[in-house]
């Protein structure tokens, strides 16, 4: 039972970042790849406040503020630069922000982490975590499903499939991209803040690549911009990459085997998706 | 896409659905490493070191007659994943006690899990002084950096060597061990991190080179960073002597380094090579270690201590908890050895190993100060 507890804790405390993400990439088509340098910030905003201070609600102001910070600074240059221009410059983000966080050790220990990271006092058992992802995953789900259907979410689409247009009907670019960015900004905040709970642990380990990848995977077998197809897809390839540990085969074996499956769905995926995967704008 | 969905959904349930048997007869002993990634060659010299001491068990006919089934999950040296496999290990295989994790990383992530179910965790390779505090059922038969330090610093000492050159990879385990280095030794005259998988240190050994020092710490996380730093180093025409810790002592470090290692020393368990009936044996069953046999035989040693326990007072984990706590000596293949109270080890012997003619030697025991 606590297994099951673990998974569905995973799952839904990674939901609101994978959903934030799947926002800008999936619906907005903007080619974000530094989900993971603003959940650093996040990370480390809240939980070097929350060990320096001990106390947990100026370490989640001080997270807000910081991921704020950094979803503005993304959302200004996904307004600056073409779209490629962004998704290098993105990862270059995430690269630089975990360079911060791997060589900036008087601060944030490095390599070596912050273990220890108390948990809030309702938080105790798998259990608490489970319950309170899934309220926190499926609020934030049916409120990003009510943003997407809304007028936002056409906007979102309307700037994606050509900005001129989109533009000469009145739709605020620069304002529109700021909201998507802060909403997945917070989906990212509220994710880390109770995962780094749950582990006792904040480790520069947890942002590297293999986790995004793990992000635009979901996104992309789920339909990009599918609010449901994301929430199933995640629940789904978390299933499976779990469920693979249970196969009887010899752990040497079947880790390279996981690594092999995800890389042939994510091609698969892609390969399927190749028409409506990227910006592209709309032709008659 | 529904198909894919649908394919998923079906996959998924029925390979969730495969475990959770429970199984009275054997004893299940669990393993969490890293078997995939960066640091696999670590979790697959202490896999097959913890293999070897299992196998040898069951061929000895098991612990009071029951046989030891061992359950290996990867870590990935990741919390995340280390966290996933003690859940399953601890929930789902209901194991008596697990070795691991390897990656200090993994060890914190899942010492709160093993310590609510009162499973004992014990780990082979974990060195980083935040393990000391992790949990009351977390305990090592590697010794933490802090130890490892205190019989460098000493050694430096005893040679009058005052002037310390280190360049440290930015990894947890060598991070850990700067930072508890400096701490027993002091400053040193010269301090440079470089990024994970460095491989190319040409330009830090142009400026080391006008640097007044009398050592050099090559400081990596693997054979494959540590021996072109002793390569280039040597290439610099820089004559100093270069040293290094269990990390580098491995046969990869004199197949890369060939020439350039010669007389490199390292601080390290005494050695567990070719010539010593464990290191023989390991490299008969599973050939040349990825990292070093003494990742291997710190997996073995903690398999031994962990049956010994078991035997004695039961598959309980209180109870092991009991026995490892009062354990006066174990004699491993890496020295005779106790836990003190916070888990960590005692009485870890250290040794100074050279390399002489294209093989690592072991030429005498290094003192662990007071």
């Amino acid at each position: 039972m606590n297994f099951l507890l673990h998974i569905i804790a995973t799952i839904a405390m990674g939901a609101p970042n994978i959903l934030g993400f799947n926002m800008l990439f999936g619906r907005g088509k903007i080619l974000h790849f530094g989900p993971l340098g603003v959940s650093i910030v996040a990370a480390y905003a809240t939980f070097l406040v929350v060990m320096a201070t001990g106390s947990y609600p100026l370490g989640i102001v001080c997270g807000l503020a910081a991921t704020c910070s950094i979803s503005a600074f993304f959302a200004w240059l996904s307004l600056r630069l073409d779209a490629d221009g962004l998704g290098v410059m993105s990862i270059a983000m995430h690269l630089g922000l975990l360079a911060v966080v791997l060589n900036w050790s008087s601060l944030t220990r490095g390599a070596l982490g912050i273990p220890r990271v108390p948990r809030l006092p309702f938080l105790d058992s798998t259990g608490d975590f489970a319950l309170l992802g899934t309220c926190v995953a499926a609020l934030w789900a049916w409120m990003l499903w009510q943003v997407d259907r809304g007028t936002f979410g056409r906007k979102l689409i309307a700037l994606s499939e050509h900005e001129w247009h989109a533009k000469s009907l009145g739709i605020d670019r620069s304002r529109v991209h700021m909201l998507a960015f802060m909403i997945a900004g917070i989906g990212s905040l509220l994710g880390v803040l109770q995962y780094h709970q749950y582990l006792y642990l904040v480790h520069p380990s947890d942002f590297g690549f293999p986790a995004f990848i793990f992000f635009v995977t979901v996104v992309v077998a789920g339909g990009p911009g599918s609010v449901r197809g994301c929430v199933v897809s995640l629940i789904l390839l978390s299933l499976l990459r779990e469920g693979l540990r249970f196969v009887p085969m010899s752990p040497d074996v079947l880790g390279p085997l996981r690594l092999i499956l995800f890389g042939a769905i994510l091609f698969v995926a892609v390969w399927l998706r190749r028409d409506t995967l990227f910006p592209k704008q709309r032709t008659v | 896409m529904r198909t894919f969905f649908a394919l998923s959904s079906l996959l998924a349930l029925s390979l969730t659905a495969c475990g959770g048997a429970g199984d009275e007869g054997p004893i299940k002993l669990g393993y969490i490493g890293p078997l995939t990634g960066d640091a696999a060659s670590y979790g697959i010299d202490t896999l097959n070191g913890t293999k070897m001491k299992v196998d040898e068990i069951n061929a000895a006919g098991g612990i009071n007659g029951r046989q030891i089934q061992l359950i290996a999950e990867d870590g990935k040296c990741a919390g995340a994943d280390a966290a996933t496999a003690v859940q399953k290990l601890v929930n789902i295989d209901k194991v008596i006690a697990i070795v691991g994790g390897q990656c200090s990383g993994e060890t914190l992530a899942a010492a709160p899990v093993a310590e609510a179910a009162k499973v004992i965790l014990l780990s082979p390779l974990s060195s980083s002084p935040d393990v000391t505090n992790a949990g009351a059922y977390v305990y090592r038969d590697y010794p933490s950096d802090a130890l490892k330090t205190k019989a460098m610093a000493a050694y430096f000492q005893e040679k009058g060597l005052t002037k310390v050159a280190v360049i440290t990879e930015n990894t947890d385990f060598a991070q850990g061990f700067r930072a508890s280095l400096k701490k027993d030794f002091g400053d040193f005259a010269f301090d440079e991190v470089v990024e994970p998988g460095t491989k190319d240190f040409r330009s830090l050994m142009t400026r080391l080179k006008n640097v007044d020092f009398d050592v050099f710490l090559a400081n990596g996380q693997s054979p494959a960073t540590i021996a072109p730093m002793v390569v280039q180093l040597r290439e610099q025409g820089m004559k100093q002597l270069a040293i290094t810790h269990d990390a580098g002592q491995s046969a990869d470090t004199l197949s890369i380094g060939g020439k350039s290692v010669e007389g490199l020393e390292a601080i390290n368990v005494p050695a567990l090579g070719k010539d010593t009936a464990f290191g023989s044996k390991f490299i008969a069953q599973y050939g040349e270690p990825q990292g070093a046999a003494a990742f291997g035989a710190h997996a073995y040693d903690a398999v031994g201590v962990l049956a010994e326990a078991i035997g004695a007072v039961g598959a309980n984990g209180e109870a092991i908890k009991g026995y490892l706590d009062q354990l006066e000596e174990y004699p491993g293949v890496v020295g005779t050895f106790h836990f003190d109270e916070n888990g960590d080890v005692v009485g870890m012997s250290y040794a100074l190993i050279v390399v002489q003619n294209g093989a690592w030697v072991q030429t005498r025991p290094i003192a662990i100060p007071e």
